[in-house]
């Protein structure tokens, strides 16, 4: 499947979370409403089942416009063990500490032993009877087992996983559902940038929060169920 | 003669959990209930969540968390990924193509062949250390990678991954494939060797990440060096566990087959998931395989073996039986306190097999049986040496 490189990455803020930095906890009434918002949970892990962003969006005219949300499938913060200068780490501009990433780490995982890119695959279902259109992956938000946010995640790529020939997922028909997978800079450090005092172990988990936008449809948003770093022997 | 008799196993150290649909030993036949459950496992996901659930007995465990957060929801999950069956080729001095058919098998005998297709065909895992060690046969030889009678790597292939890039993974058949025995542990395999000698290569000091020794791997990401013995899967009908650490109970066969799919989801990095009807006849094979022993139940060994052992290792159960508390045993307890998917015991394991073992414990640190008596498990170490001759040759039949 060819890839498709989504520009949009290049061109988001990387909004780096340092350590000095004030971290937010689960707050998404600042960007979404009704039913468009994520469950607020504050504890993300007591409740695993229940997607957030099955809710139907209340757009009030579903005839003129489309009717979008986004249900996650699968996904995982990579593994950045073998190769750390490919993840990302919150002291450095993304585009530097993530120099190779568009290119080593996104073509061949880097190469190396346990070094895989992080990524997350979405369906994105328009049930309304218009095409959705200007769909693009503003932010991806990494929240620590506090619901703290502790990084905006650079975005690499989106591919669409339905299409043999890959197209962009700047649109969707109406009365479709599609899958996509995104693939984007997870924590190079992860038992650092996740750490904290509720920490079972060393699962080194988190939830992420991908923030799209449409032109033609509100914001909408998908959180996912806790994700953790790829085993580096998954059995 | 004085014996000591394993107390603790008595006070109910050796606990059991009693499946929730399939009583092992009342239902007849394991793969007749697979074959009857078949349209359920494919095409009821209600009904595969609730045989995860029935086997996810610790669901606080990350391990457990991550299926029950995945498998088989009402809608999404990774029930919504894309089947995959990749095209595969042997990798070695024969390649040879193979693409694993998806029909339905119609008959009991044409389920456990595609079953055993399954075992040693289709991708489990990708590793990346494995694409250097292919071109290097001297060091595949050092760390226990065996190779069959054509000069292929047994239990080794090559395929597209999902984004069409080749990649080389193991197959079940990689790590339980000894000698080309279906369900025989490969104990020479030393896979923490091989990813040192590889990071060397690539200037990466791993210090003593994979120190684990043959015949084991550490499947935890928990920052502790806990390698557990990798298994024999014999005579799976007859037990009530399976990982070391006990982290998934068989709470019927369906168990097993829910564990291989979403193995394969997660070796394959959750980019795909395996067509059901493979899982299920792979579960069918691999419950189809035992030891191939006869020991003798009667005489002067046996019944020394059921005193000094057979609380814990029940003869009804393959010779293994339920959990055991690390803080029972001697052996390294870090694996059964992991982070991620310790449970704080042990499972029994079975004995069957045991004849032609090198490996032995939870960590493989003990090479023989006799070691294993001396060695200060909890029984044996006070017999008479006729009695201990008597033993072993018992467990040497299994």
């Amino acid at each position: 499947m060819k890839r498709l490189i989504l520009l949009l990455a290049l061109a988001i803020p990387f909004a780096a979370c340092s350590e000095d930095a004030e971290k937010s906890k689960w707050d998404f009434t600042e960007s979404c409403t009704g039913n468009d918002c994520p469950n607020t949970n504050p504890n993300p892990n007591t409740n695993p089942n229940t997607n957030p962003n099955t809710n139907p969006n209340t757009n009030p005219n579903p005839q003129t416009s489309p009717v979008l949300n986004s249900e996650f499938v699968s996904g995982h913060l990579g593994n950045y063990a073998s190769c750390p200068d490919e993840g990302y780490t919150p002291d450095a501009p993304a585009g530097e500490s993530g120099g190779a990433f568009a290119g080593d780490c996104a073509e061949d995982n880097c190469g190396s032993l346990n070094c895989d890119t992080a990524q997350i695959t979405f369906t994105i279902t328009n049930s309304g009877q218009v095409e959705g259109l200007g769909l693009e992956i503003q932010t991806i938000e990494l929240y620590d087992n506090d619901g703290t946010l502790v990084a905006e995640l650079p975005v690499m790529e989106v591919l669409d996983m339905d299409e043999d020939t890959s197209a962009p997922m700047s649109s969707i028909n109406a009365n479709t559902t599609k899958l996509f997978m995104v693939m984007f800079q997870g924590p190079a450090q992860p038992w650092e940038l996740l750490s904290t005092d509720n920490e079972r172990g060393y699962g080194h988990s988190g939830t992420v929060v991908i923030r799209f936008k449409s032109s033609n449809h509100a914001d909408f948003l998908l959180k996912s169920p806790l994700i953790y770093v790829l085993d580096n022997i998954a059995t | 003669m004085r014996r000591i008799v394993p107390i603790f196993c008595l006070l109910a150290a050796c606990t059991g959990q009693e499946p929730s649909d399939f009583v092992a030993g009342e239902t007849p036949d394991s793969i007749d209930w697979l074959i009857g459950n078949t349209s359920s496992y494919l095409e009821d996901s209600q009904w595969r969540r609730s045989e995860l659930e029935a086997s996810m007995w610790r669901p606080d465990l990350p391990y457990a968390q991550k299926r029950l957060d995945a498998y088989a929801l009402p809608s999404g999950g990774w029930d919504r990924l894309r089947e995959f069956n990749p095209t595969v080729t042997s990798v070695g001095d024969a390649p040879k193509s193979t693409h694993i058919d998806e029909a339905l098998p119609t008959s009991r005998q044409a389920w456990i062949d595609l079953g055993e297709q399954v075992f040693w065909n289709l991708p489990m895992r990708r590793d990346g250390y494995l694409d250097y060690l292919i071109d290097e046969p001297e060091l595949m030889k050092e760390v226990g990678i065996q190779t069959d009678e054509s000069g292929n790597i047994r239990g080794l292939v090559r395929y597209n991954d999902a984004f069409g890039k080749e990649r080389v993974a193991l197959t079940c058949g990689f790590c339980h494939g000894d000698q080309g025995i279906a369900g025989a542990a490969n104990q020479d395999l030393d896979l923490g060797r091989a990813r040192s000698i590889v990071e060397e290569r690539l200037g990466v000091d791993s210090g003593e990440s994979y120190h684990w020794g043959p015949g084991t791997v550490d499947v935890t990401d928990d920052n502790a060096n806990d390698p557990v013995a990798i298994p024999n899967l014999w005579n799976l009908k007859d037990q009530q566990y399976i990982n070391r650490s006990a982290a998934v109970a068989l709470a019927s066969p369906a168990s097993i087959a829910i564990r291989f799919e979403t193995q394969y989801i997660e070796g394959q990095s959750m980019t795909g998931r395996p067509p059901r009807v493979l899982t299920w006849a792979l579960a069918m094979f691999v419950y189809s395989l035992d030891a191939g022993t006869s020991p003798e139940l009667s005489g002067n060994g046996f019944d020394l073996f059921v005193a000094e052992c057979g609380s814990c290792h029940r003869p009804d159960q393959a010779f293994g039986g339920g959990l055991i508390p690390a803080t029972a045993l001697n052996s390294d307890p870090k694996a059964a306190n992991s982070g991620l998917r310790g449970t704080g015991f042990y499972k029994v394991p079975t004995l069957l097999g045991a004849s032609n073992s090198t490996r032995f414990m939870n960590n493989a640190a003990v090479e023989s049986l006799s070691g294993v008596l001396s060695s200060g498990h909890p029984t044996g170490q006070m017999l008479s040496s006729e009695d201990e001759k008597q033993l072993l040759k018992f467990l040497n039949s299994l």
